[in-house]
């Protein structure tokens, strides 16, 4: 996998990294602002993402986890047959009295241009969406098509 | 970059981050661009002048003063400004978008063109700078309290 990630994703969240933690790789949170993740927490283990039928969108494994901080995971699109595997990492960092998060993409080679503006967007929302979701209670409302 | 920059058409932007607030644009425009709103979330104050005119950032204990012209002000859609210190030209530029979304959402574009070549470091605090002002902006509009500032 390419050194560098082609997208990195910045947000900062009123919460502890525990907390955001827990959004992301429970069952229960994830659900709520993204798709239901489905995770091994261990290196090696499983992980899934679940849309709302049960049939998975995303496959992949563990590739480094160290629990609140940091989490690295192998990322198989299934929906689309041309999709090349990636890596995704996701970081999380206390400072001064909120959490940042970081979640870099890796892939070899990386996407075309249309489809990082795409990722940048669909990324950016649902990070959005997990914000408001610690900050407020609420996921940001569902897009409609 | 080496020729002049056409804000009807810009070229491809070195830095792009998004962020999606549950709030009309006419409420994110107002607490991006209202001096006391966005210094309750971004620290110092910032006046953004007319379009054609200048946009200050009053220095703090932590941040010397910044200001720029303000090129582009169309509220409440966008925003271009040119950003760096006269002590050391040539500026980039900043450019805001507000956009709607689904749902009564607003999507905020920060997109960056750089004059020059900053080098990786700067890309990377840049990045966090300005993912920092959309977190604040979010957080301010969503909950009505201020984000603790990051730096």
């Amino acid at each position: 996998m390419s050194a560098d990630p082609h997208t990195v994703l910045v947000i900062y969240i009123r919460a502890k990294p525990a907390e955001i933690w827990r959004a992301l790789t429970t069952r229960e949170g994830s659900k709520r602002f993204f798709y239901e993740t489905d995770i091994e927490l261990r290196v090696g283990g499983r992980f899934r993402l679940l849309k709302d039928n049960g049939e998975a969108t995303v496959s992949g494994k563990v590739l480094a986890i160290d629990a609140p901080r940091h989490l690295r995971v192998f990322w198989q699109e299934l929906t689309d047959p041309d999709s090349k595997p990636g890596e995704v990492d996701y970081l999380l960092e206390p400072v001064g009295g909120s959490t940042r998060l970081t979640v870099s993409n890796y892939d070899d080679p990386p996407p075309p241009p249309e489809y990082l503006d795409m990722g940048r967007k669909g990324w950016g929302f649902t990070l959005s969406s997990l914000k408001s979701l610690i900050e407020t209670g609420e996921p940001l409302p569902e897009p409609t098509a | 970059m080496s020729k002049p920059f056409d804000p009807a058409n810009p070229p491809k932007p070195d830095n792009v981050v998004i962020t999606y607030i549950n709030a009309s644009q006419e409420r994110v425009w107002k607490a991006l661009t209202d001096p006391a709103e966005q210094a309750t979330y971004f620290g110092g104050k910032t006046e953004i002048g007319e379009q054609g005119g200048r946009w200050i950032r009053h220095a703090t204990d932590k941040w010397p003063a910044l200001t720029g012209d303000v090129l582009v002000k169309e509220k409440p859609s966008r925003l271009l400004v040119t950003w760096g210190s006269d002590a050391d030209p040539p500026p980039d530029w900043i450019e805001f978008l507000i956009e709607p979304a689904s749902n009564g959402t607003t999507r905020v574009t920060i997109r960056e063109y750089h004059a020059r070549d900053w080098g990786e470091d700067y890309a990377e605090a840049a990045e966090q700078g300005w993912a920092a002002l959309l977190a604040g902006l979010k957080t301010i509009v969503e909950t009505g309290k201020p984000l603790p500032s990051p730096f």
